[in-house]
């Protein structure tokens, strides 16, 4: 029994023996599993680490930049213009002009030392220039006392093409951040970087007694490493697993890589501020955002003040919370003292200093939304959405930033005016602009909405509108060409009727309601007579204007209806100023163009753009339509243009059904212009082509400065009789232009002439009609 | 006598000052005539530099010359549309871009080019005759040997 007892205890005893080292064994399975499976984890974290830190770190979004203003002699340039222009490239006034990003102004002598620049032909270094002006011109360029023929400024960023997460930064060396900068941003965040693996076991100790002590979270006990691998690596989710995750990173991260290349990385990752949509990431955009200026060139004050901003770029905005901001900035310069980063003295000069920022808005570092979305459409004929959101190109665009503040400014303050005059449209009426160089199509402006800087529904691209009067031109260009009719020619402007289909009856009506009976060709057009542009349009062919429209450059298909006499087409500002834009060079059809250049991150050029197009019109046949809308501008529709503005100057108003739409095209002998004004909801608005389209036009050239056009060269005056015939000089007749290579050379004195071909115009079966 | 020699010395600075006053763009693109266009014989350019300019519209017909010494076509049309853009109406930019044009292989953008300059070009002066000449090359690279034989002729009559 004993035994039997004894047995049975040594079985008691056994089997707890046994099943703990069934657990022991287990345990070691399970330890051995867990350390594959940590190693596994750990070499899957260590390539991840590896091949992101190695390869491209960020994505880079394009910048694209504005024109550069190019200063050569007799170039037309107002002080206005080039003190607007310095202030938005972050230039800054003081005696000397000694160092890049300064300038001096004494009288009408200008001293620009230019920043270096990398343009899509060449990187250019700093260059200390004299400008003179003299009535409103560049009289003189100097650079090391020689005469200068060419220089450009450089050009102002003028926003980014960002992938979904719209982070945005400036890249900086190391070398290029100043040391004092480093230190304070270590003092701050980590003041053992230099001696932890990634993970600091005593920064963690120090935050949880801080948090116990506060009863909150008040101090993170993350090392910069850490920071950079949360930022970096991993979302925002605060998880034991994913923190646990981050040492491990950061581990890795310090085994691979040494303390400075993970300090420059911190310094471009780190996410300072927000712009809009626009993510400000690094110190080497913190610095251009927030006082104006490269990292290199911080003083102590913005270095701390951008290091406070490490803890809570939001909390403490210095534009937004300037308080909390100076205090932070204030505390940090102490830490900087106490470490010995600088002299006690350089702390007290810095703390005493008050907080200055540069304008969030400022032209440097605002975007220009509706410009940009066209830029991006054209680039994106030629390149991937995803190399432009994501390899650093630089895109050199051909916007004119003082053109474009010109008619911002001027939109600005029109429609204020126009609603003022009733309560009942206060933030109703909206606009679009555009704006474009005479000769060569390059987009000088674009506005797609009064807010300038919304991203939103842009007008100047996708809204369309009826065009009303603005049609116009193309009536009387096809009536000229048809060799018919020239500008003293009689038309009839009686009441008109003509049946569409399904039996529906086209009777357009003058907007003064009355008939002016025949009047000569050019009142037509000036007086923007609806009767008499429709009677003739008919007369020469629906078909032939329809053609007109689309040898214009217009590619929107354009049914032959009667109607399209006087505009009933729904065209956008851009489709529209396309079509303009072949009148006002002279009959060059040729694509309206933003890209002048695109270069990689390292400056080499990609491509590059120069005019193109197709000279569709005989010039001398422009220079005589031109004629007619100079009339328009001079005593017609838009007569208030020539009241303000040299003339001559070519210009048509429209206004659609119901004055739904007011226009205004037109231009000077430098830049063409586009404007509509109406309401999204295309209600009926108490205001015409003239009354609200023309004051933003007018507004914009006054400020932005314009140009009479040329004489007409190809052009001969001639006496036109009471019956609207050519007769010959000398004769009592009212003078028109004439085409001087078609005037018939046998005329005789005062003996009415007709012209050749005019002898074989039949009547249209419409005259018959009406 | 004083007061002759002082307004004598007075008008001359008075015309000193205003001949010291440098050309705009603008004039000085009226006044381009076939001086201003480099020699040129079939399927040869002289220098780009050849001839008087506006200082700006100099200084980039030298960067377009040394771009098309090395023959980078692209560069020198860079250069050569900054000049456009200067003077919007030189005839003699829009020949130095054609025959650029023509270089890379587009002889259509180099009519193009040269059909803008004829509008800038007084009608049978030398200048327009000069544009014309390489125009028929154009349209010889085209193959329309006929217009371009035509042209020739207009130009010879």
């Amino acid at each position: 029994m004993a035994a039997r007892k004894k047995t049975s205890a040594r079985k008691s005893n056994a089997a707890p023996q046994s099943r703990l080292r069934i657990a022991f064994s287990w345990l070691l399975r399970l330890a051995i599993v867990g350390m594959v499976a940590l190693a596994v984890w750990l070499v899957y974290l260590d390539a991840q680490v590896r091949q992101q830190f190695d390869g491209k770190k960020w994505t880079l979004p394009a910048k694209v930049y504005a024109r550069p203003l190019s200063l050569y002699p007799g170039q037309l340039l107002s002080a206005e213009q080039l003190q607007a222009e310095l202030k938005w490239a972050d230039y800054r006034e003081s005696r000397g002009a000694d160092r890049p990003g300064r300038y001096y102004r004494d009288g009408n002598r200008w001293i620009i030392y230019r920043r270096a620049f990398p343009f899509w032909d060449g990187r250019e270094p700093a260059r200390r220039i004299e400008v003179e002006l003299r009535d409103d011109r560049v009289y003189r360029l100097r650079e090391n006392n020689t005469d200068a023929a060419l220089i450009r400024m450089e050009p102002q960023y003028i926003g980014g093409i960002f992938p979904s997460h719209n982070e945005d930064r400036e890249l900086v060396r190391l070398d290029d951040v100043p040391p004092a900068l480093v230190a304070a941003l270590i003092v701050t965040e980590d003041k053992a970087f230099f001696e932890h693996w990634g993970i600091s076991f005593r920064g963690i100790a120090r935050a949880m007694v801080a948090n116990v002590k506060a009863g909150r979270f008040v101090q993170g006990g993350s090392t910069l490493t850490q920071q950079l691998v949360k930022n970096f690596f991993l979302t925002n989710k605060r998880t034991l697993a994913r923190k646990i995750q981050e040492a491990f990173m950061a581990l890795l991260l310090e085994l691979h890589y040494s303390k400075e290349e993970i300090l420059q990385a911190y310094l471009n990752e780190v996410y300072l501020g927000q712009a809009g949509r626009r993510s400000i990431n690094g110190f080497g955009l913190a610095a251009r955002f927030y006082f104006g200026k490269s990292v290199k060139e911080l003083d102590l004050g913005e270095m701390a003040t951008l290091v406070g901003l490490v803890k809570g770029a939001s909390y403490y905005n210095p534009r937004r919370n300037p308080e909390r901001a100076k205090e932070r900035r204030d505390l940090i310069l102490g830490l900087m003292s106490e470490n010995n980063i600088i002299s006690d003295a350089q702390r007290m000069r810095a703390q005493g200093k008050p907080l200055l920022t540069a304008d969030s808005n400022r032209a440097g570092q605002r975007e220009y939304p509706a410009f940009l979305e066209l830029a991006r459409k054209q680039l994106q004929r030629d390149y991937r959405l995803e190399d432009l959101q994501t390899e650093g190109l630089h895109i050199f665009t051909t916007l004119d930033p003082w053109m474009q503040h010109a008619v911002e400014a001027a939109a600005q303050r029109q429609l204020n005016a126009l609603e003022s005059r009733s309560a009942t449209l206060k933030n109703k009426l909206e606009t679009a602009a555009v704006i474009t160089s005479v000769d060569g199509g390059e987009v000088r402006a674009l506005l797609g909405s009064r807010r300038a800087e919304f991203f939103g529904f842009n007008r100047a691209l996708a809204a369309q509108r009826a065009i009303g009067s603005l049609a116009k031109p193309v009536v009387y260009l096809t009536a000229l060409e048809s060799g018919r009719y020239h500008w003293g020619s009689l038309i009839d402007d009686r009441p008109v009727s003509v049946s569409g289909p399904g039996g529906q009856l086209w009777q357009p009506q003058n907007y003064d309601h009355k008939s002016h009976g025949k009047i000569p060709m050019v009142d037509g057009l000036a007086r923007s007579l609806n009767q008499a542009t429709a009677r003739l349009g008919m007369t020469i062919g629906l078909g032939q204007v329809a053609d007109t429209f689309t040898r214009l450059g217009l590619q929107a298909d354009i049914p032959p209806y009667p109607s399209i006499l006087l505009g009933a087409i729904s065209l956008s500002p851009f489709e529209v100023a396309g079509m303009y834009q072949t009148i006002a060079s002279q009959g060059f059809v040729m694509p309206l163009r933003t890209i002048e250049a695109v270069t990689t991150a390292s400056g080499d050029t990609l491509s590059s753009y120069s005019l193109t197009g197709e000279q569709r019109f005989d010039p001398a046949m422009m220079q005589w339509l031109r004629y007619g809308l100079e009339q328009v501008a001079e005593r017609g529709t838009a007569r208030r243009l020539t009241q303000h503005l040299a003339a001559p100057l070519a210009a048509k108003t429209g206004t659609t059904d119901d004055q739904r739409d007011a226009w205004l095209a037109g231009f000077d002998n430098r830049h063409l212009g586009v404007i509509w004004v109406g309401r999204d909801d295309n209600k009926p608005m108490p205001f015409t082509g003239s009354s609200a389209a023309l004051p933003i036009w007018l507004d914009t050239f006054r400020t932005a400065g314009s140009e009479p056009l040329p004489a007409a060269t190809a052009l001969t005056m001639a006496p036109v009789n009471d019956q609207g015939q050519l007769v010959g000089k000398g004769c009592r007749g009212t003078l028109y232009p004439f085409i001087s290579s078609r005037l018939p050379q046998q005329l005789t004195e005062c003996e009415e002439v007709t012209l050749p071909e005019q002898k074989e115009e039949k009547k249209s079966w419409l005259d018959w009609l009406f | 006598m004083a007061r002759l020699v002082v307004l004598s010395l007075l008008a001359l600075s008075v015309l000193a000052g205003c001949s010291a006053v440098p050309p705009t763009p603008e004039q000085q693109q009226e006044d381009v005539g076939p001086a201003q266009l480099p020699h040129w014989q079939p399927g040869m350019m002289g220098a780009f530099t050849q001839g008087q300019h506006h200082p700006a519209v100099a200084s980039l017909f030298a960067k377009a010359e040394q771009a098309r010494e090395q023959s980078h076509w692209r560069s020198a049309m860079t250069y050569l549309d900054q000049a456009r853009q200067i003077q919007p109406r030189n005839p003699a930019i829009f020949y130095r871009a054609a025959w650029v044009s023509l270089q890379m292989g587009d002889a259509r953008q180099a009519e193009q080019l040269l059909q803008r300059g004829l509008v800038f070009a007084p009608q049978n002066s030398e200048l327009s005759r000069r544009l014309k000449l390489l125009l028929a090359e154009c349209l010889d690279a085209q193959g329309r040997v006929m217009e371009a034989d035509s042209l020739r002729a207009q130009v010879a009559g």
